[in-house]
């Protein structure tokens, strides 16, 4: 593996980074993005997903029925217009539209029912409301996802981020052999490439959990579990913080995807049946900027050295 | 109080709470959160239930992945050889982020 300790995304060819916590990508780093996504593209085909591509907003009633506004107020973003009144737009576009801080003066805005997409499964379980299934369906989209945070980092924590999931809704026993055949796929590949991943249990990023019963459902009955990189960045510049006390600095471990187990949650919400049943759902999900960090880092930045398939143009 | 007495009244309890099956169709395997038979909206009310029916308080806090399972696992934690440890089970993670559904 290249020494690849002094990965600094900022410094690499073809990615440009946006403080607003997007990148744009060309070259070697384009490269990497699609052959990534062609990956998680042949595993879908393994099950025979059908894939789709949605919008980028979904309807604010859909997130509703998932309690999403109570749960992650500080994560949704929003596509916001003005209200089309003529004096309204008038007193817009004659005022100082954008401020010396870069931000825009809107004038009155108009009513805001749609949100910018903050995972990509989401659309499914509102284009299956309810059907009754005959077997279990397997799904597979990549989407531009959205959600605010306190901070950006290239790569590793962005506001708008590319995630890939492979989804299944059946049956508890279905969608669990599911989660379980890609589990294990997952770690012969990890194994395979000698990339440094632990798997852990995680929570969701719940708004004042210890007042969420969602949250200490959760804790009682872990359903995420993320693969974790740490990669020669982290694990060097720890045994440097711990050798010099003092403030450390150094990259937190990085979840590059996790694997889920909704248990019959979206499928009660959008009345989704399966045996008779609210139906079951679980998913795979990728994100795919933070994938590129990982491989990056530690693979280098050389395509001859990426351990993966070559994608088709 | 016998422990097939303490797992009927934890079966009854949360059939009521639940309204979606029988106290009789509960077996002390049965997944209840996994089956949303105790969904979040109610699993505080189950914990209220189980300090009425412990006579004690519950350190919510302190609840370990795997108390609520079912019923065997929730008589285990609370009034098992092992009560108010609870059943083992690794902490919720921390790196919780973008990259995940």
């Amino acid at each position: 593996m290249e020494a690849a300790s002094r990965f600094d995304p900022g410094k690499m060819p073809g990615l440009r980074w946006h403080p607003s916590g997007q990148t744009s990508l060309s070259g070697g780093p384009l490269r990497l993005f699609r052959r990534l996504d062609a990956l998680f593209q042949a595993w879908a085909a393994e099950c025979g997903a059908e894939a789709h591509r949605f919008p980028a907003f979904i309807a604010a009633r859909d997130l509703a029925r998932l309690d999403y506004f109570r749960s992650f107020p500080h994560l949704v973003t929003f596509p916001v217009t003005l209200d089309p009144d003529p004096a309204n737009l008038s007193a817009f576009a004659q005022g100082q539209p954008l401020g010396e801080d870069g931000s825009l003066r809107l004038s009155l805005a108009a009513p805001v029912r749609e949100v910018l997409t903050p995972a990509a499964c989401y659309h499914f379980y509102a284009l299956f409301q309810g059907r009754i299934l005959e077997a279990p369906l397997y799904l597979t989209t990549r989407a531009a996802c959205f959600r605010r945070e306190t901070h950006y980092l290239p790569l590793r924590r962005q506001w708008n981020f590319s995630m890939r999931e492979i989804v299944c809704l059946g049956t508890a026993d279905e969608v669990k052999d599911f989660l379980q055949h890609y589990r294990e796929k997952l770690e012969a590949f990890f194994a395979a490439i000698g990339l440094p991943i632990a798997w852990e249990t995680a929570m969701d990023p719940f708004f004042n959990p210890k007042g969420n019963p969602k949250y200490l459902l959760q804790k009682l009955d872990p359903v995420k579990h993320e693969m974790v990189y740490r990669g020669p960045t982290s694990a060097a510049a720890k045994l440097a913080a711990e050798a010099a006390p003092g403030p450390a600095v150094f990259a937190e471990p990085l979840a590059i995807g996790s694997i889920n187990f909704h248990r019959n949650y979206f499928g009660e919400a959008f009345g989704i049946k399966r045996a008779g049943e609210d139906a079951f759902s679980g998913c795979i999900a990728f994100g795919l900027e933070r994938w590129i960090y990982a491989f990056l880092e530690a693979f280098g930045s050389d395509p001859s050295r990426w351990p993966l398939p070559e994608a088709e143009a | 109080m016998h422990p097939r007495t303490i797992k009927d009244a934890l079966r009854e309890r949360i059939a009521r709470l639940s309204g979606k099956v029988s106290a009789s169709a509960i077996a002390d395997d049965t997944p209840i959160i996994e089956r949303r038979i105790i969904t979040s909206l109610q699993v505080m009310d189950l914990i209220l239930e189980l300090e009425n029916l412990k006579g004690s308080p519950i350190d919510v806090e302190g609840l370990k992945p795997g108390a609520f399972k079912d019923v065997a696992s929730i008589y285990a934690a609370f009034w098992g050889a092992r009560a108010g440890i609870g059943p083992g089970g690794a902490e919720p993670g921390r790196t919780g982020g973008n990259g995940n559904a």
